[in-house]
């Protein structure tokens, strides 16, 4: 795409971020966007998984009496934080998160799309927020897309050990993050007509940004938070719904062996980057003579067009070893100060604790 | 929450609101797809004007009615914008824009405005079935056209519990508030974040104190719980008839 092209998409994206503005209520599809065969199609992809959220609840309630009043109220739950205003000041509008992550992080993702589907149903009929005809495509949206982006997100990096505030951040920031990419998705599938539907993808994407690339973010937080304060107050729900599954504990020993992997995933990440630093400054410096830089380019050009070449350093490091020995002595100050400090830095603090 | 919430006017006693929730229901579902296969203009113009005058006739706030049709009017208006820059041959006028030239193309606006249209008569169908029938009303009407009852005891559990929870978060959301919990930017992520564990916390006591008062009343399923639906009424007859003739006016006129 040329830059020309690229621009024009910015401005139309510009000019939608102006007019969606006020409360952004765009990650439901309204009423009558849809032509009807895509409404149609979008409907034939929701209801598989709808109907295996149906068959599923009699076998959850098997195992947890009381989890269809459960998915009741968690379809309430889902209604109230995605009627949630949340400021954006960068789009200086307001907007919602989906909610999908904390359903699909506590229910499990067949069952977020079941509480979806009602939450999107309530929310069509009653607030005019989406549509009938566009219910499948909501579903598929923040249903299907959120839950499943979310479940996996949170499964994946708690198998990884990550800290659970982690593991539900990215859960809420990729709930919000799919759900949006899926509306853009749908959206331009749909409303193409006869020109590229790739071009009309970027553009509705591009308006999205304004305000869901914080939106993202703040909901991250909003997961993130809240599977915290439930594990810190009421650890047995998130047991009793299989999102943590351990007792007491072994949760307190897995947490000890998870802050030491945390100090071998930062060691393994130190070691990365100073690895990646060595093997940049060394390619950086092959290329040095290809690349001069813009102090030899234009700064050392000027100065001796002017009469004013440069001179030899005071102290130039570049004879013998003296960079070397200067290294050296920053080196063993910096362990000494190191060594100096270490009771007060780790172990005193360990003790504290 | 309550005067937005359309179901709020539903619960009054009129004309409609007495007709049987089935009728509507079917009648308002294919008064959209006839809408959505509409090519005229004209019959998407006397939806758009016809419901609000219907809805002002059983005494709903013109406040409440803008208020439902501004978020889809929002959106509707943003498509057109995009439709009018981005299809089409026939150039109509040029935008300069910091030494940018956009382009509005006639059939991009025709495209647009048609969508618009159906856009603004779908959203006024929905609107005439949430004002004149409550959700358990709908609920009992897709029983009786035998949706899966597990799904509508979970929709009829979510009304139910909406506005319990709604304030209860309510009620958390003040106390942060009054305790600067929303002051500093950090401090509000760190708030929103323990409004919405609290509002999963007392979901969960809640879900396990109603199903025990559900078990202590001999409460076994949804069609055991619920009166079967009434016969139609003459009135429903009567209401049949013009909810026919109005959709073969929008089947002629498409």
């Amino acid at each position: 795409m040329n830059i020309k092209k690229t621009a024009f998409y910015l401005v139309l994206s510009a000019i939608f971020c102006l007019l969606a503005s006020g409360n952004a209520w765009a990650m439901h599809i309204s009423e009558g966007i849809l032509p009807m065969k895509w409404a149609g199609f979008w409907y034939l992809i929701a209801i598989p998984f709808v109907i295996k959220g149906i068959r599923d609840i009699k076998k959850k309630t098997e195992i947890n009496p009381h989890f269809k009043v459960l998915l009741g109220l968690m379809g309430a739950v889902v209604f109230i934080i995605s009627c949630m205003p949340v400021p954006v000041p960068t789009a200086g509008t307001c907007s919602h998160p989906a909610g999908t992550g904390i359903s699909a992080v506590l229910v499990g993702p067949v069952m977020s799309i079941l509480v979806t589907s009602i939450a999107l149903l309530i929310q069509a009929l009653f607030l005019a927020h989406g549509g009938l005809t566009t219910w499948g495509a909501d579903i598929v949206s923040m249903g299907v897309m959120g839950s499943f982006a979310a479940y996996f997100s949170f499964r994946i990096l708690q198998k990884l050990k990550a800290p659970l505030f982690l593991c539900g951040f990215i859960a809420g920031l990729l709930a919000d993050w799919a759900t949006y990419a899926t509306t853009s998705f749908e959206l331009a599938s749909a409303l193409h007509g006869s020109k590229s539907m790739l071009s009309l993808f970027y553009t509705i994407l591009v308006a999205f940004i304004p305000t869901q690339l914080p939106l993202g973010i703040l909901e991250g937080f909003l997961t993130g938070g809240m599977v915290v304060f439930v594990y810190k107050r009421r650890p047995d729900i998130l047991h009793s719904l299989g999102v943590t599954g351990k007792s007491k504990v072994e949760s307190q020993k897995s947490k000890l062996q998870t802050k030491t992997q945390n100090q071998n995933l930062s060691g393994y990440i130190l070691i990365l980057t100073f690895a990646s630093w060595i093997l940049t400054s060394s390619v950086l410096a092959q290329e040095e003579s290809k690349w001069p830089g813009v102090d030899v380019n234009v700064v050392e050009k000027f100065a001796q067009e002017h009469g004013r070449p440069a001179w030899t350093p005071f102290i130039n490091t570049d004879q013998g070893d003296l960079l070397l020995f200067v290294f050296l002595l920053a080196g063993a100050a910096g362990g000494f100060m190191a060594g100096f400090c270490w009771r007060k830095l780790f172990c005193e603090r360990e003790g504290a604790q | 929450m309550n005067d937005i919430f359309s179901d709020y006017f539903a619960q009054r006693d009129n004309f409609l609101t007495r007709l049987d929730a089935r009728l509507k229901a079917v009648f308002v579902i294919m008064a959209i797809i006839l809408t959505l296969y509409s090519q005229k203009v004209f019959a998407s113009w006397c939806i758009i004007l016809s419901v609000p005058v219907i809805l002002l006739s059983i005494k709903v706030p013109v406040k409440i009615i803008i208020h439902r049709i501004c978020a889809p009017l929002g959106i509707a208006l943003s498509i057109l914008c995009i439709q009018t820059f981005y299809h089409g041959n026939t150039p109509i006028w040029r935008l300069h824009i910091a030494g940018l030239s956009l382009t509005a193309y006639a059939e991009g606006l025709r495209y647009g405005y048609a969508i618009v249209l159906k856009i603004m008569a779908s959203t006024s169908w929905v609107l005439f079935l949430s004002m004149t029938t409550p959700l358990p009303k709908l609920l009992e009407a897709g029983l009786w056209f035998k949706l899966p009852p597990a799904w509508i005891e979970v929709c009829f559990l979510t009304y139910r519990y909406i506005f319990v929870l709604l304030e209860d978060a309510k009620t958390v959301f003040d106390a942060q508030k009054v305790r600067l919990g929303y002051t500093a930017p950090f401090r509000s992520l760190r708030s929103l974040g323990v409004l919405a564990g609290t509002i999963v916390i007392k979901a969960y006591d809640q879900s396990i104190a109603t199903y025990e008062a559900m078990m202590l009343r001999g409460y076994k399923n949804i069609n055991q719980a619920l009166a079967p639906m009434e016969r139609l009424k003459t009135a429903d007859v009567l209401a049949a008839f013009i909810f026919g003739l109005i959709l073969i006016a929008l089947e002629r006129a498409g």
